[in-house]
């Protein structure tokens, strides 16, 4: 590239001695760089006067000598107001001191360097700008600075950009910040701690509180560490009135002077703050609560530019917030996965435990072995942090006591001091009595059973209940210091309840075993008919009687015929009739007797009770206990046909004794009147003789009666119907006409008769008085009869309670020993008593102990040869009925 | 003898009628016997007797009803039943003021008739 340059040239020819010019001599120096200096100064006036930046120069001292005219237009001064003034004193405003001989700029300068930098100035009408500055040192040829030349550019509109650069690099930080530890997290606190830390930061105020609305309260979620006392506070309208002011204006509330408020929180008394600010934390239109921040400077307010940053951070909280409940619900959803999950697995293993004790054979296993298999499963439990040893106890009703029944890895000691456990005792004791699980971490006092170096353990001690019952315990052993869990303790009442069923029905399956291995002996064993049929009347089961009957050799020659088979033709509609009623009406049992027909044809009369099998209220079959009665049956029909033929015979026997009595008193009546009409001597006077033939006549006739009347006595007491008139009556009266009655037929034979009544005797008696009257002269009289000398005695008494006595006695010739069980059988005397004088039907005393037997009472006797007899009546006490 | 108590005497038995006949005249009574039980009606139609001795079983009536009538008629008359029968003896126990058991004594009727008189 050809480059241009300016010269001044000087051109003078050259002459030779001739003064000819030879040559022209050129002189030319190149001033294109003076040229340039002075193009540029031109240039330079030109620009620092139409310049865009703001030039002023200041002489040595600082004093202004020239302002180009931007100068004018960014600061209003003109250039008359702004020379012989530091730009300082003009420019600084007044709060700034205007000395600026210690400013950084003053001092470079004056060492002869260019200073660089900014300057917050204030324009003519009060407005601050910012002016980014260079202002550099003029010197003179001897280096001496004569000037300085200040430009200036208005950068007040970047210096705001900047600011918010800087602003939004610090959200931008922080939001980076808390979204870090946000992801970071822990829990909730930590975040909300983070954003009440960042906001004080942020907004220079030292303390910071974040409020969340919870109920109607605002509760203090997170503070600074300088008033964490305040964590967890509840504040309502009253107490924080600035708080939900900004609650409910959804904007910022300010307050300059706090502590000069009357409004105040009481907990902030003690916070000495002034400035403080609530800003509303708002997501969508609603606000979540409220972050509150204070300053204990006084007189240093929020500015509008911190008023907006809080409420700038605030909508970040918001959003942060609404992300944590985002990312809570999305944690808690996990979590609460997670849970069900393993809450599913612990339950399903459970379940499987539970399952394994429900299919626990109890079939053809004694109880030790089910309670074996039991602990086994229990022990085996992996997921039980248990220690392997244990025991199961069951409650023994007789000795109501807990038998160990069970064990596993129990010390000897143990073995022999548990073996026995009584309700209450120790922990076992105490969970059979309670019904409720006993927990132990170690040997505390509730473990009583114990011995010299026993080991540190814990216990589950789980009752086996069920309904009212406590079947039993289950002891588990514990690592000291086992930790009690609910999980545990849910499951250990479910296995116990699994368990408790389990053993119910080992037991009921023990008593039914037992009661049925009794059942079929006694029913294997019995004499008795035992079978069982279907609802359709086929056999299911015949005992070895009925196969024995029937003429069965085996039980399977039975099973399957219908009953009616068995049966003669003519009674199978009765039976099928009586049966089908039976099981048309479920009349629960009925008893029915038909003949039945063995297989060798035999006919056998069968007798049975027949009950109804019923599952619920359908009837199954019939049960049936029968009983051969063939022999009964025919002993029934002798018995009947014996009882038509005495019922006939006693028949024409009392219509034989009527008729004879009859007969045979008529002309009795006859004899008796006449001799008697003689005896008055009705036919005309008589003489001696006479009257002693007829007194003679007089008295067999009356022998001859009271044959006739005991005949008839005896037939009726025979034939039963005789029956008993009592009344009330005075045992004295009746002795008395005993007396009169006796006393002159013992006269006769010279003996004496006493009578004698007891004090102890009731002043009435209930009994057949005429009766009595005849056993006791019957009984006299035949004492008189049989006693040629001493006396006859009537004695009524009552010596024991309830009974009454007669005694007859006499001092006559007594009755032989082997004679005396005879002696009241009819038509029985002492053979060698019977003389002319005492001859007698043979009934009397037949008919005495009858009668007395009649009403209710014994007759004794007690006699010796020659000594005498004593008859003893001993009769009931007895009152009419209804009394 | 118009102060004489009058008696009737129903017994079909003739010795035994005649005794109790005799042995009540003996006692003082004007005494009328019928031996078939036709009798007894003309008699009560005569007087109101003071006793009546009245066997049960006869040819042509039946005691139980006799007493009926007598009873139907007149209510001062002493009745006393005689039967050898028991159970007759027993049913009438009560009906009548009296009943004696065959064979009656000469005694018991005389000491009858004299507690009938008065």
């Amino acid at each position: 590239m050809a480059h241009y340059y300016w010269e001044s040239a000087t051109i003078a020819p050259v002459l030779d001695q001739d003064n000819q010019v030879v040559n022209y001599v050129a002189i030319k120096e190149d001033i294109t760089s003076r040229r340039e200096v002075e193009s540029q100064l031109r240039k330079l006036s030109r620009a620092v006067e139409q310049s865009g930046n703001t030039i002023i120069i200041m002489d040595r001292t600082g004093v202004i000598e020239y302002v180009n005219p931007k100068f004018t237009e960014v600061t209003g001064y003109t250039p008359e107001e702004a020379i012989g003034k530091s730009p300082a004193a003009l420019m600084q405003g007044v709060e700034t001191p205007t000395d600026f001989t210690q400013d950084e700029w003053w001092l470079t300068v004056n060492e002869g360097h260019i200073w660089q930098g900014e300057f917050r100035n204030h324009r003519k009408d009060g407005s601050v700008f910012w002016e980014s500055a260079s202002i550099a040192p003029v010197q003179s040829r001897d280096g001496e600075i004569t000037n300085f030349i200040e430009i200036k550019q208005d950068v007040t509109e970047q210096k705001v950009l900047q600011e918010q650069l800087q602003k939004q690099n610090d959200y931008l930080s922080i939001l980076h910040q808390v979204t870090l530890d946000l992801l970071d997290r822990r829990n909730l606190g930590d975040l909300l701690k983070t954003i009440v830390n960042h906001s004080a930061a942020l907004l220079d105020a030292p303390f910071s509180e974040l409020m969340l609305l919870d109920g109607d309260d605002l509760l203090v979620r997170a503070a600074t560490d300088n008033h964490l006392e305040i964590l967890g506070e509840r504040v309502n309208r009253q107490q924080a009135i600035l708080s939900w002011k900004a609650f409910d204006t959804l904007q910022p509330v300010l307050l300059d002077d706090y502590s000069a408020w009357p409004g105040r929180r009481e907990t902030y008394n003690e916070f000495s703050l002034h400035a403080v600010a609530d800003f509303p934390v708002i997501a969508g239109d609603r606000c979540l609560g409220i972050l509150a921040l204070g300053r204990n400077q006084a007189e240093y307010p929020f500015t509008p530019e911190q008023t907006q940053t809080g409420i700038l951070f605030a909508r970040l909280v918001a959003l942060v917030l609404d992300n944590v409940n985002l990312y809570d619900s999305a944690v808690q959803e996990i979590a609460e996965r997670e849970r069900a999950q393993t809450s599913l697995q612990r339950s399903h293993q459970q379940q499987q435990v539970i399952n394994s004790l429900l299919k626990i054979s109890l079939e053809d296993r004694s109880m030790d072995e089910v309670l074996d298999a039991i602990l086994n499963e229990i022990l085996s439990i992996d997921w039980l942090t248990i220690s392997p040893k244990g025991g199961i106890f069951l409650f023994n009703d007789q000795t109501n006591l807990l038998d160990l029944r069970v064990h596993r890895n129990l010390s000897p000691h143990l073995q022999v001091l548990c073996s026995k456990v009584a309700l209450g005792q120790c922990l076992c004791g105490r969970a059979a009595l309670s019904r409720e699980i006993q927990f132990s971490d170690c040997l505390d006092d509730r473990h009583e059973i114990r011995y010299d170096g026993i080991e540190e353990h814990g216990h589950y001690n789980i009752p086996i209940v069920q309904g009212e019952s406590t079947l039993g315990v289950i002891v588990l052993y514990l690592p000291h210091g086992y930790q009690k869990a609910d999980d545990d303790l849910v499951f250990l009442r479910s296995a116990a309840d699994a368990i408790a069923g389990l053993l119910r029905r080992k037991q009921a399956e023990i008593l039914l075993l037992e009661s049925e291995v009794r059942f079929r002996q006694i029913v294997e064993n019995a004499s008795d008919i035992i079978y069982r049929a279907d609802m359709n009347g086929n056999f299911t089961y015949a005992n070895p009687s009925a196969l024995k009957l029937m003429g069965f050799t085996n039980e399977r020659d039975v099973v399957g015929k219908n009953y009616l088979d068995l049966t003669t033709p003519e009674f199978r509609n009765k039976l099928k009739r009586v049966y089908d009623h039976q099981y048309l009406s479920k009349t629960q049992s009925t008893y029915y007797e038909f003949p039945a027909v063995t297989m060798d044809g035999e006919v056998v009369w069968v007798g049975q009770n027949v009950q109804l099998i019923m599952d619920g209220d359908q009837v199954i079959g019939f049960q049936a206990v029968a009983r051969n009665i063939t022999q009964l049956k025919q002993a029934q029909e002798a018995l009947a046909l014996s009882r038509d033929q005495a019922l006939e015979a006693s028949r024409f026997k009392s219509q034989l004794v009527s008729r004879v009595s009859h007969e045979l008193r008529t002309p009795l009546g006859g004899i008796l009147g006449y001799t008697e009409l003689l005896q008055y001597e009705a036919f005309g006077p008589l003489n001696p003789a006479q009257q002693t033939a007829l007194h003679n006549i007089v008295e067999s006739t009356h022998f001859l009666t009271n044959t006739v009347n005991d005949l008839l006595d005896q037939a009726q007491i025979e034939s039963k119907s005789l029956s008993l008139h009592n009344t009330y009556f005075n045992p004295l009266t009746l002795l008395e006409k005993i007396d009169t009655t006796m006393s002159v037929l013992a006269g006769k034979k010279g003996l004496a008769f006493h009578t004698e009544i007891s004090t102890d005797l009731p002043g009435e008696l209930y009994a057949d008085e005429k009766r009595l009257q005849q056993v006791i002269i019957n009984l006299a009289g035949n004492a008189i009869k049989f006693t040629n000398e001493g006396e006859v005695s009537v004695r009524i008494s009552a010596p024991v309670p309830a009974f009454w006595t007669v005694e007859v006695r006499d001092t006559g010739v007594g009755i032989p020993l082997d004679e005396q069980e005879n002696i009241f059988e009819p038509f029985r005397q002492v053979s060698n008593a019977i003389t002319r004088e005492n001859r007698g039907s043979g009934l009397g005393l037949a008919i005495v102990k009858q009668l007395v037997e009649l009403m209710g009472g014994q007759i004794s006797l007690q006699s010796e040869l020659g000594r005498g007899s004593v008859f003893t009546i001993t009769l009931p006490l007895i009152n009419a009925p209804g009394e | 003898m118009p102060n004489q108590p009058y008696a009737i005497v129903i017994e079909d038995d003739p010795k035994l009628g005649v005794i109790f006949q005799t042995a009540l005249q003996h006692a003082g009574f004007d005494v009328d016997l019928d031996t078939n039980g036709d009798k007894y009606r003309s008699f009560l139609d005569l007087a109101e007797p003071a006793l009546v001795i009245l066997d049960l079983h006869l040819p042509f009536a039946f005691g139980g009803d006799i007493l009926e009538v007598i009873r139907a008629r007149y209510s001062n008359t002493v009745v006393a039943i005689v039967t050898a029968d028991l159970y007759m003896a027993k049913t009438f126990t009560g009906r009548a003021e009296h009943v004696l058991i065959k064979p009656v004594s000469v005694a018991s009727l005389l000491k009858l008739a004299e507690s009938v008189k008065g």
